[in-house]
């Protein structure tokens, strides 16, 4: 008896599994829940890393189309190690070693602990009246690059100051020869001659993009002028500087400033570096920051299920409890119920969501549990939908033979209501539950869109908004159609996929449907 | 016990009323208590709850930005301040104040705009830009009602053809869709990579006068209102296929082709008169729905209305215009909903019983 009871109640399960749409729709929602959770996994980097690649990347699949054909993808396009570089001393005085020890690692270094090898450079240069600028080293080294122009690169290297004594200060000149023989100055950076003599990177005093415009017309640049230079952003300097396929030569010169005493100078140079900045990254590409969009796709996937879940759970439970309430004790309490029920299901839903997100925004500590409020808020105003149909259900089921039976029978009340009343509104509160979660999905989604700062976690609501934002640059940058479409459209398909099994459990519980 | 379940039966508490009269008094009492109710979650809302929660004291929010040249008036600021405290009751305790507040919401009297892009009454400008919002709701949800109910008699008609296979999924697909994101994919289509459309309606018309404003007006209101038509249309449509194929299985359709009726005639004049009638409430309960998804298509479009101003309202901290925009957006809700019950009970004589 028991296990042909059991049998029964699973009935449904295996009636849904033979529901082709309600398959699809359980292959979706399933897909969509392990994204949800392996999302640390499948996410090659934090959602919002910036510069993950190039801004406005696209996706790497979607090279196969010749109109994004030869992207770059991310290129280290110099050898970091020392060795490999071409090292010319100018005038006398200079010795260049290469240190094999390991060279303390600087943690914003892009290389990690694999850097074993610096170059030592120990120089004395002589004394003059006004401080003027003493060659001292030139590195260079060739790469080839064939690829179409990036948009963005880094560069730098790091620099560990042993000695500096009656310097002005020191510089470091970057600049880059074009195939065409065209040489552009990338930076020539001033370090202070009072700076502690100690292992100290530079390296994040490197930028890609600040140079002096006048800079990107002159082939031979005069020190001097750049040492007080004006730094200009540009917004695209690949574009310019990396627009030719064929070999670029890559220069580091190091300049020492002179003052009224014979100066030396010893500073270690390590891993040099430049980093083409990818127009083809990942899954799906990047934003206008250079973050990752897969990571926040799937990333994003967990706030749209969480939210569309526990929003649906609570009110539809909350729901079937009123809606039996209100059928079983009749008169005033249905009454007062169903009358609450009319008031709420009157209310406007999106307009005092977002009065309630303004007010909550408002407060740093109501902020941080911003989606714990909504689904509150979801569940405040949605359970009178469920309550009404439950209700009827009820009222329909009273007067059934079986309840009549059972009553007969002498069965208790709480007895007839979990045995027989639940069971038979259970089929319409799963139906319930699938088929009101894509509002959840989209109402949340809506929210997010119009607050996308109201919270730092991506959403896919948020995607779509921020890409919304950057409408108007997205057409320099190919449209940005990996950008917005997949998110929007994984709330589609998401929504779609519990509609479909809504739809398979409606038609199991109520056969009658099933000719439609 | 038995009778606990058995000699149940529904007594409506109006039930000295009755017939068609009866079932509108009763809804008119329905919708007094709605809208006081709502009333209520606005004074919670605006003023409980700014105390608690963010600890100002939404009094402020009446005073009128006075215009500089009287700004220097003391004597001028003080009869506003008195005049404000007097209607408002901004000086009596909160369940005092509860009273002249309901009474303030329902003679419109919302306070003046704070935000720097709007200045004087709330109602004014309330008032001003409602029309924007009528014009584009009342066009676009027209457009949808009758494109969906056409195919929906339609696709009933070819019922399991690709005709009605295609309406049926593309209908889900823009059901299902999120209104922002068909937004955003026409303005960047449209907008910004063609350049065929202003991206911010409310730039594109705000120069001009007379004709040519309405004219530059219409042609802004092309992509809102692309938007909105395409999300209301789904719902609709599926509506209106399901009731077409259950009147398709009625006996007098099964008459009316045993006379030998054309097949069109039976699908416009038989099912489609039938199958109609959900869709007269459900056209003004679609109000609610589309009010909210008017909030994002304004906002994508820069449409000036009442949706666009409620969001700006918010980014702008304009509490006034905020509460009083809700409560007026509120308000049209639970005015829909009334005619969707009235309309209804009109229709279909079954309702009137309670």
């Amino acid at each position: 008896m028991q296990s042909a009871y059991k049998r029964k109640r699973l009935g449904w399960l295996r009636s849904i599994l033979t529901d082709k749409m309600g398959v699809i729709g359980i292959a979706i929602i399933v897909f969509f829940s392990a994204l949800a959770v392996l999302a640390p996994f499948v996410a090659p980097v934090a959602p919002n890393t910036k510069l993950a690649a190039g801004p406005w990347a696209v996706p790497s699949w979607a090279t196969v189309f010749p109109e994004y054909a030869n992207l770059p993808p991310n290129t280290e396009a110099l050898n970091p190690s020392i060795g490999s570089w071409t090292v010319q001393t100018i005038g006398t005085g200079v010795v260049s070693k290469v240190l094999s020890v390991s060279v303390p690692t600087p943690t914003e270094s892009r290389y990690g602990s694999s850097t074993n090898t610096a170059l030592e450079i120990n120089a004395t240069v002589g004394a003059s009246s006004f401080p003027s600028f003493i060659p001292i080293v030139n590195l260079t080294q060739s790469f080839s690059y064939h690829y179409r122009a990036p948009y963005n690169f880094q560069f730098g290297l790091t620099n560990f100051p042993v000695v500096v004594s009656n310097l002005t200060d020191y510089y470091y000149l970057m600049s880059i020869t074009q195939p065409n023989g065209k040489t552009f100055t990338l930076t020539s950076y001033r370090i202070m001659a009072s700076s502690p003599v100690e292992k100290i990177s530079y390296k994040n005093g490197f930028h890609t993009g600040y140079w002096t415009s006048s800079d990107l017309s002159t082939s031979d640049p005069d020190v001097t002028n750049v040492a007080f230079q004006t730094t200009t952003v540009i917004a695209n300097p690949g574009l310019s500087l990396l627009s030719e396929q064929g070999t670029y030569k890559f220069q580091i010169t190091l300049y020492a400033v002179t003052s009224t005493q014979a100066g030396h100078l010893v500073v270690q140079i390590a891993e040099p570096y430049l980093f083409v900045l990818g127009r083809q990254y990942g899954l799906l590409g990047t934003d206008n920051y250079g973050q990752d969009l897969w990571s926040q796709f799937a990333f994003g996937s967990r706030i749209s299920i969480e939210v569309g879940l526990v929003a649906s759970i609570i009110t539809v439970f909350a729901g079937m409890l009123i809606g039996l309430i209100a059928g079983i004790f009749a008169g005033i309490t249905d009454e007062v119920l169903m009358r609450l029920a009319d008031i709420v299901l009157t209310i406007p839903f999106v307009p005092l969501a977002i009065v309630v997100i303004f007010v909550l925004t408002q407060s740093p500590t109501l902020a941080a549990s911003l989606y714990f409020w909504l689904v509150i808020l979801f569940f405040l105003l949605s359970w009178p939908g469920l309550a009404r149909i439950i209700r009827a259900q009820t009222l329909s089921l009273k007067e059934r033979g079986f309840i009549e039976s059972a009553v007969a029978l002498g069965g208790g009340r709480f007895y007839i209501i979990r045995r027989h009343l639940m069971p038979n509104v259970m089929g319409l509160v799963y139906a319930t539950l699938a088929l009101s979660v894509p509002g959840f999905i989209l109402t949340e989604a809506a929210l997010d869109f119009l607050f996308p700062a109201a919270s730092n976690i991506p959403t896919w609501g948020r995607i779509v908004s921020l890409a919304y934002d950057n409408a108007s640059s997205a057409s320099l940058y190919g449209f940005g159609w990996w950008w917005f479409i997949p998110a929007g459209l994984a709330i589609v398909v998401l929504s779609l996929a519990f509609v479909l099994l809504g739809y398979a459990l409606d038609s199991t519980f109520n056969p009658k449907l099933r000719k439609r | 016990m038995y009778a606990h379940f058995k000699l149940y039966k529904v007594k409506p508490i109006y039930f000295w009323v009755v017939g068609f009269r009866g079932f509108l008094l009763r809804r008119l009492v329905t919708m007094a208590i709605v809208l006081i109710a709502v009333a209520t979650i606005n004074f919670l809302l605006f003023q409980v709850m700014p105390f608690t929660v963010l600890k100002i004291n939404p009094g402020q929010w009446f005073l009128p930005i006075v215009n500089p040249s009287a700004r220097q008036n003391a004597a001028y600021i003080e009869a506003e301040r008195a005049k404000i405290i007097a209607t408002l009751g901004l000086n009596l305790p909160l369940q005092e104040r509860y009273f002249v507040y309901l009474k303030a919401m329902f003679t419109f009297n919302f306070g003046y705009n704070v935000g720097s892009a709007l200045t004087g009454p709330v109602s004014a400008t309330i008032l001003r830009f409602a029309p924007y919002t009528i014009l584009l709701l009342g066009s676009s949800t027209i457009a949808a009602f009758v494109i969906g109910i056409f195919l929906g008699v339609y696709s009933a008609g070819r019922r399991g053809k690709w005709q009605d296979k295609t309406s049926f999924v593309t209908s889900l697909f823009f059901f299902a869709m999120p209104s922002f994101w068909i937004g955003t994919i026409l303005i960047l289509l449209f907008a910004y990579d063609l350049k065929l459309f202003p991206p911010d309606a409310a730039v594109s018309f705000s120069s001009y006068t007379g004709v040519a404003y309405i004219s530059h007006v219409l042609y802004a209101m092309i992509l809102p209102f692309c938007s909105l038509t395409l999300i209301s249309v789904g719902g609709v449509y599926l509506i209106m296929r399901s009731t077409s194929i259950d009147v398709t299985t009625e006996d007098y359709i099964f008459m009316a082709r045993a006379k030998g009726l054309k097949e069109r005639v039976i699908l416009y004049k038989h099912i489609l008169r039938n199958a109609i009638l959900p869709q007269v409430t459900n056209f003004a309960l679609s109000i609610a729905f589309i009010l909210s998804g008017a909030i994002i298509t304004e906002t994508i479009f820069g449409w000036p209305g009442l949706g666009y101003w409620s969001y700006q309202a918010v980014v702008s901290l304009d509490y006034p215009l905020e509460q009083g925009l809700f409560f007026v957006i509120a308000v049209m809700v639970v005015v829909a909903n009334f005619t969707a019950d009235i309309l209804y009970g009109f229709f279909d004589p079954r309702i009137r019983s309670g």
